[in-house]
C-alpha cells in the first residue's frame, strides 16, 4: 500500500442554504484519509450538495470544509489536484471527442504523459471503442465511464462520486465496485452517494445517512451486512454473464489480486506521473485552444456571428444610408454589427460551457480562475478577428464608396483592436451572468450594451477619423485614450470578478 | 410614517399557523426620528430653493430646477457608490445584508437618475429649446440609467438568491467604473452642458445665496436617500423573513 499524505476531509458546522431553502444544517463530519464512505439519504437530503462542497464547487453558507486541514475556499492548485469528482453531469464538452476531452483535462492537471495515461484508462474502463467519438453522442453508460476516466486522470487522493452507478449496466457496475475497492485498498479516500442499498454496501466501510437535520446515521458497515449483499449481486451477475465483456467479468465487488484483470485495474488505480500544473497563461492558452477546437468542430459561432454582421451591413446599406458615406451613421452601423456579432458569439461560447456543466470541469482543475477568463477572452478575440477580417473590408467596399477622405489603415486597425478588446472583455464577463439567468443569452445585450456605449462612441469617432471624416476639430488621441483606458480598467475589474460569476452557488 | 420591520428573533421560528400574528406584530407603526428630520429638512429645502435663493437674471424661475437636478445627481452618485461598496462587501463576506444594501441603494439610485434625466430635459428645454440633446453628461446619465436598469433586470431574472447576489454584485462593481467617466466627461468632451460651477480652480462661481440653497438641497436629498434606504432595507428584511416562513 502506498503511503499518502494525510488528506482528511472535514466538515465543521457546515450549513448550506439555497435561497430560503436549507439543504444542510450544522453538518459535522470527519472523513479520515483512506476511508470508503457510502453517503445515503432521501431525495433532496443534500447528498449531492455535500459532495459539491467537498469538491470546492460550492461554498458553505456557514461553517468550513477542509481538505488536509486547508479551507477549500482557499484551495490552491495543489489541493484541487488531490480531488477527483464524478458528478451527475459529465462535465465534458459534447463537441469534442472523448480523447480530446481527456487530453484537455490531463493538461490542466499537469499529467506528465497525457496520451499514455488516456490509453491506459481507455483500456481499463473499456472506453477504447468510443475514444474518438464526440462525447455528446455517447450512451449514458459510456458517458459515465468517460466521466470516471476524467476524474481518475490525475490519480486523486480523494474521489467524490455522485451516484456513480447511474446508467451503468450490471457488469459495468460490478466492475466499478471492484475498481473502487482497489482504489480504497491503495489508501484513497472515497465518498460515494448512492440510492441502491445493495451497491452502497459493497466496498464502503462506513455508512453516513443524511436526514432532515444533518447527519442522521454515521456508523461502520459490518462484514456480515456487506457479505449478504455481495452474494446477491454475484447471483445477479451470473445471470447476465453471457453478454459480459471479458474485461468486466470479475464483478461482484470482490477484490481479486492475481486475476487476469490485474493490469487493467492497476492502470486505473495507478498514480500517474505529474508535472506542475500549467501556470496562468499556459492554462489560459489551453482553454483558448479548447474553445477554438470546439468552434472548429461546430462552427456555430463563426457561422452565426459572421452571417449576422454581414446581414446587418447589407440591410443597412439599403435602409439607413442610401448612397453610402463615411459619416457617423455608416461607422455606427459597422460597430453595431460587430457588437452584436460579439454578443452572439461570446454568448454561445459561454452557453456551451454550461451544457453538461463543462465549466465545472474547469473549476475542478488546478487552473487559476483568471486563466479561465483570459482563455475565453483570447478565444473570443480570435473568433472576432476572423469575422472582422472579412466584415471590415466589406464595410469599406459597401459603405465608403463615396468617401472623399483617405483611409488611415493603421488608425483603423488600432480602433478595431482596442474596441473589439473592450467589447469582448465585457461580453465574456457578462455572458456568465446571462447564461445563469432565466432569460439566458437574450439578457446579454441588455447588460452589455449600456456598459460599452462610451466605447462604441469612441470606436465610431476614431473609425470616422481613420476614414478621413470629421472636420479636424476632434483629436483622435483622447478617443484612443478612452478606448485604452476602458480596456484597462474594465479588463482588470473583469479579471478580478470573473471567478464570482462562474462559481456555483 | 414608517413600518417597524424587525420582529423578535422568536417570530422567525414560528410555525405557519402563527403567520398572521407575526405579520400583525411587525406591522406596528410609529414615526421614526429620521422621518421627522427628513420631512423637516424638506420644508426648509422648499423655502431655500423657492424663496431664499434669488431668481437667476438670465434663466428666470426655471433655474430653480437646478436645486433639484444637482442634488438628485449627487444622490445618484452616492447611491451607486454605496451599491459599489456593498457589492465588494458582499463578494468578500457573502453577508446577505450587503446584498440587500447594494440592491436597495441601486433601486433608489435608479429613481434619482430618472429625476436627473427628467429635470435635465425640462431645464434643457427652457435653456436650449430642446428636450433632449446628445450632450455628453446627459447622455452619460442615460447610459448610467440603462446600466442600472440592467442591474435590476439581472436581479429580476436570476431566481437563485445567492447567484442573484453574486451576479448583481459583479454588475454593481463594473457599472460604477463608468461613474468617473461620467464625472470627467464634462472635461473630456466638448459640451453644451453648463460647465462645473461649484468645484473649480478659482472656487465657487455662483452667488452665496444660491450656493446656500444648493447646500441645503444636497443635505436634504441625502437625508431623503438615507430614509429611503433604511425603509427599503426594512422591506427587504421583512420579505426575507416572509419567504423563510413560507419555505
Amino acid at each position: 500500500m502506498q503511503v499518502l499524505p494525510r488528506s482528511d476531509l472535514t466538515f465543521v458546522d457546515v450549513s448550506k442554504t439555497f435561497g430560503r431553502h436549507k439543504v444542510l444544517r450544522h453538518v459535522d463530519l470527519t472523513i479520515p484519509a483512506g476511508s470508503f464512505v457510502a453517503l445515503m439519504g432521501a431525495n433532496g437530503a443534500g447528498k449531492t450538495t455535500l459532495l459539491r462542497l467537498a469538491a470546492g464547487l460550492a461554498t458553505p453558507t456557514r461553517g468550513q470544509v477542509t481538505v488536509a486541514g486547508v479551507d477549500l475556499r482557499k484551495a490552491g492548485p495543489g489541493l484541487r489536484r488531490m480531488i477527483g469528482f464524478v458528478s451527475h453531469d459529465g462535465l465534458n464538452y459534447g463537441d469534442l471527442t472523448s480523447r480530446q476531452n481527456l487530453l484537455f483535462h490531463a493538461r490542466l492537471f499537469g499529467v506528465a504523459d497525457p496520451e499514455a495515461r488516456i490509453e491506459e484508462l481507455a483500456d481499463a474502463l473499456d472506453l477504447r471503442r468510443v475514444l474518438d467519438r464526440p462525447a455528446g453522442v455517447l450512451s449514458r453508460g459510456n458517458k459515465q465511464r468517460l466521466t470516471l476516466a476524467r476524474a481518475l486522470l490525475h490519480g486523486p487522493d480523494i474521489l467524490l462520486l455522485d451516484e456513480p452507478f447511474t446508467g451503468l449496466d450490471e457488469a459495468s457496475a460490478a466492475r466499478l465496485v471492484t475498481v473502487l475497492r482497489q482504489l480504497h485498498a491503495e489508501g484513497r479516500t472515497i465518498v460515494m452517494t448512492v440510492h441502491e442499498k445493495s451497491r452502497a454496501l459493497e466496498g464502503p466501510t462506513r455508512l453516513v445517512v443524511i436526514g432532515d437535520h444533518g447527519i442522521a446515521v454515521d456508523r461502520p458497515l459490518d462484514e456480515s451486512e456487506a457479505a449478504t449483499v455481495v452474494v446477491e449481486d454475484r447471483e445477479l451477475e451470473l445471470v447476465g454473464a453471457g453478454s459480459t465483456p471479458s474485461a468486466l467479468r470479475t464483478g461482484g465487488g470482490a477484490s481479486l489480486p492475481g486475476d487476469s484483470d490485474d493490469d487493467e485495474r492497476t492502470a486505473i488505480t495507478a498514480r500517474p506521473a505529474l508535472v506542475p500544473p500549467p501556470k496562468r497563461m499556459r492554462a489560459a492558452m489551453a482553454i483558448t485552444a479548447k474553445d477554438l477546437r470546439v468552434e472548429m468542430k461546430s462552427r456555430d459561432v463563426l457561422g452565426s456571428s459572421g452571417l449576422f454582421a454581414l446581414t446587418v451591413l447589407v440591410t443597412a446599406s439599403f435602409t439607413a444610408i442610401p448612397g453610402g458615406n463615411t459619416g457617423a451613421m455608416a461607422t455606427g452601423i459597422l460597430w453595431i454589427s460587430l457588437l452584436f456579432a460579439v454578443l452572439l458569439g461570446v454568448g454561445r461560447s459561454m452557453a456551451r460551457e454550461s451544457q453538461d456543466r463543462a465549466i465545472e470541469g474547469l473549476l475542478l482543475s488546478p487552473a487559476p480562475r483568471e486563466s479561465i477568463f483570459i482563455g475565453k477572452l483570447v478565444a473570443g478575440l480570435v473568433m472576432m478577428s476572423a469575422i472582422e477580417v472579412f466584415i471590415v473590408p466589406l464595410f469599406l467596399v459597401l459603405m465608403t464608396g463615396e468617401s472623399k477622405g483617405s483611409l488611415d489603415a493603421g488608425a483603423l486597425l488600432l480602433t478595431v483592436v482596442l474596441a473589439t478588446l473592450g467589447i469582448v472583455v465585457v461580453a465574456t464577463l457578462f455572458s456568465g451572468i446571462a447564461v445563469g439567468s432565466r432569460m439566458g443569452e437574450s439578457l446579454l445585450p441588455l447588460i452589455v450594451m449600456p456598459v460599452v456605449i462610451p466605447l462604441m462612441i469612441a470606436a465610431v469617432e476614431t473609425t470616422r477619423l481613420a476614414l478621413g471624416g470629421g472636420d479636424g476639430s476632434t483629436s483622435p488621441t483622447q478617443w484612443y485614450l478612452l478606448l485604452a483606458g476602458f480596456d484597462l480598467v474594465v479588463g482588470l475589474a473583469a479579471i478580478a470578478t470573473f471567478s464570482f460569476v462562474v462559481e456555483d452557488s | 410614517m414608517s413600518i417597524e420591520s424587525k420582529p423578535a428573533p422568536s417570530d422567525v421560528t414560528r410555525t405557519s399557523d402563527d403567520r398572521a400574528p407575526v405579520v400583525a406584530q411587525t406591522a406596528k407603526r410609529h414615526i421614526s426620528p429620521l422621518a421627522i428630520v427628513t420631512v423637516g429638512m424638506l420644508a426648509v429645502f422648499v423655502y431655500f430653493a423657492f424663496v431664499f435663493a434669488p431668481e437667476d437674471a438670465m434663466q428666470g424661475a426655471m433655474q430653480r430646477i437646478f436645486y433639484i437636478h444637482v442634488p438628485s445627481a449627487w444622490v445618484c452618485f452616492m447611491a451607486f457608490f454605496v451599491t459599489f461598496c456593498a457589492s465588494i462587501g458582499y463578494l468578500n463576506t457573502r453577508g446577505e445584508t450587503w446584498d440587500m444594501v447594494a440592491a436597495s441603494s441601486a433601486e433608489i439610485g435608479t429613481i434619482f437618475t430618472t429625476v436627473v434625466l427628467v429635470t435635465g430635459m425640462m431645464w434643457g428645454h427652457a435653456i436650449w429649446g430642446v428636450y433632449w440633446t446628445w450632450e455628453p453628461r446627459l447622455t452619460s446619465f442615460l447610459v448610467l440609467w440603462l446600466m442600472y436598469l440592467g442591474y435590476l433586470a439581472v436581479r429580476a431574472y436570476v431566481p437563485d438568491p445567492a447567484r442573484k447576489a453574486r451576479f448583481s454584485a459583479v454588475l454593481g462593481i463594473v457599472a460604477f467604473i463608468d461613474v468617473p467617466i461620467i464625472y470627467l466627461s464634462v472635461n473630456w468632451w466638448r459640451t453644451l452642458h453648463p460647465q462645473q460651477v461649484i468645484v473649480t480652480d478659482g472656487g465657487p462661481k455662483m452667488p452665496a445665496a444660491m450656493l446656500i440653497a444648493l447646500m441645503v438641497g444636497l443635505a436634504t436629498f441625502s437625508l431623503v436617500y438615507a430614509y429611503l434606504l433604511r425603509t427599503r432595507l426594512q422591506v427587504a428584511r421583512l420579505s426575507a423573513q416572509l419567504e423563510e416562513l413560507e419555505s
